[in-house]
């Protein structure tokens, strides 16, 4: 709906990679968390975790992807609109995480 | 492990529902954790949130999510509501829970009756010529197969919603497209399919601080059920790509509005 620079196409073709990972790291941790026991569980758990945490890191990125798009097309308020985005969600994992 | 299965089966039903309506599927996945399998409702929200990203990353990504979806309206209604999600884990100690059910049944009530009252209201300009502005759109309609635009009315009214979305978001684990969805396409004039994609697209912001805010309170204590959710959820997105654009509107409408009075009586008689 919207034309893609270079740059963000770029960027939203590592953001797939990324989810492509997320979920090998779940389906492995998930299925190693059934086959194995004793001290390499504690891999399969943290490779889960580990798919959780770029989980949650696409929707930032995909936010900077909207940003980069939007400079680009010279759509400056929208541009913005994406920073201020990225900021609120800078201050609320800082101010949870403290 | 066969909680796992039934979650991920769950997942897929949550996820299918995610991509066709723009719900982020919580509420379906918070009521079964938290009533069939026992789990806290805390860890169940917690993980529902989890899941509302998976959808909304997927929908993002795909080439499906982005024909759909508006990246600026997406982006101006993501400012309001990570306010929200932010006012809402603020609030979430001070408000009762009885009463946060019974606002969020009642809303959704009103809104069901909305989407039924203008069930064959149409937010779309025929022909190539009209004017779209900021933050209208082109898409090809699949219903008649031709391209039609759509113009975005009442903005401070769609910000508002984002806003109580954001707020809903954290204070009941669900992501909140419950609220923008039907707003979007009842009162903003945009049509159904791009009103969905774009609230699957706002609600993984919208959930990301309440995901932050779980974490940090130690609810988010099972990543091998949420790992399995997400799972489920993201094989189910693509399923409800699939059916989204073989279905019409009308019928995605009255699911839509089946879905919320369903949700509302739940919330306001059985919870």
């Amino acid at each position: 709906m919207t034309t893609t620079s270079t740059a963000a196409a770029r960027l939203r073709s590592g953001l797939r990679l990324l989810l492509a990972a997320t979920s090998a790291c779940l389906g492995l941790g998930l299925v190693m968390s059934f086959l194995v026991a004793g001290p390499v569980a504690h891999v399969a758990t943290s490779m889960v975790w580990t798919g959780l945490a770029l989980l949650v890191t696409v929707p930032i990125l995909n936010v900077v992807a909207v940003f980069v798009d939007e400079w680009a097309a010279g759509r400056r308020a929208f541009a913005w609109a994406a920073v201020g985005v990225i900021l609120l969600l800078a201050a609320t994992t800082i101010y949870r995480l403290r | 492990m066969l909680t796992v299965v039934l979650v991920m089966s769950a997942g897929v039903g949550a996820g299918s529902l995610g991509a066709m309506l723009g719900l982020g599927g919580g509420i379906f996945l918070v009521p079964l954790l938290n009533i069939a399998l026992g789990l806290p409702i805390e860890n169940a929200m917690a993980i529902s949130l989890v899941t509302v990203i998976a959808t909304s990353n997927f929908v993002s990504l795909s080439t499906a999510g982005r024909k759909w979806a508006n990246a600026r309206l997406a982006m101006v209604l993501q400012v309001p509501a990570a306010v929200g999600a932010l006012v809402g884990l603020e609030i979430l100690a001070f408000i009762e829970p009885r009463m946060r059910e019974q606002i969020f049944g009642g809303t959704a009530l009103l809104v069901a009756a909305v989407m039924i009252a203008r069930l064959d209201y149409r937010n779309v300009l025929q022909g190539e010529t009209g004017d779209v502005g900021a933050l209208g759109g082109r898409i090809e309609d699949p219903d008649t197969g031709q391209e039609v635009g759509y113009r975005v009315k009442r903005l401070p009214f769609g910000l508002g919603v984002a806003f109580f979305a954001g707020i809903i978001s954290s204070l009941a684990g669900v992501g909140g497209g419950i609220l923008v969805v039907p707003a979007l396409n009842s009162w903003c004039g945009v049509p159904m399919r791009v009103a969905a994609a774009t609230s699957a697209v706002i609600l993984g912001i919208t959930a990301l601080p309440g995901v932050v805010g779980y974490y940090s309170l130690g609810y988010l204590t099972m990543p091998l059920l949420a790992a399995g959710a997400v799972l489920g959820v993201l094989a189910g997105s693509r399923a409800g790509f699939w059916i989204t654009t073989r279905v019409k509107v009308r019928s995605l409408k009255i699911l839509m509005a089946v879905i919320l009075a369903g949700v509302a009586v739940e919330y306001l008689y059985f919870k």
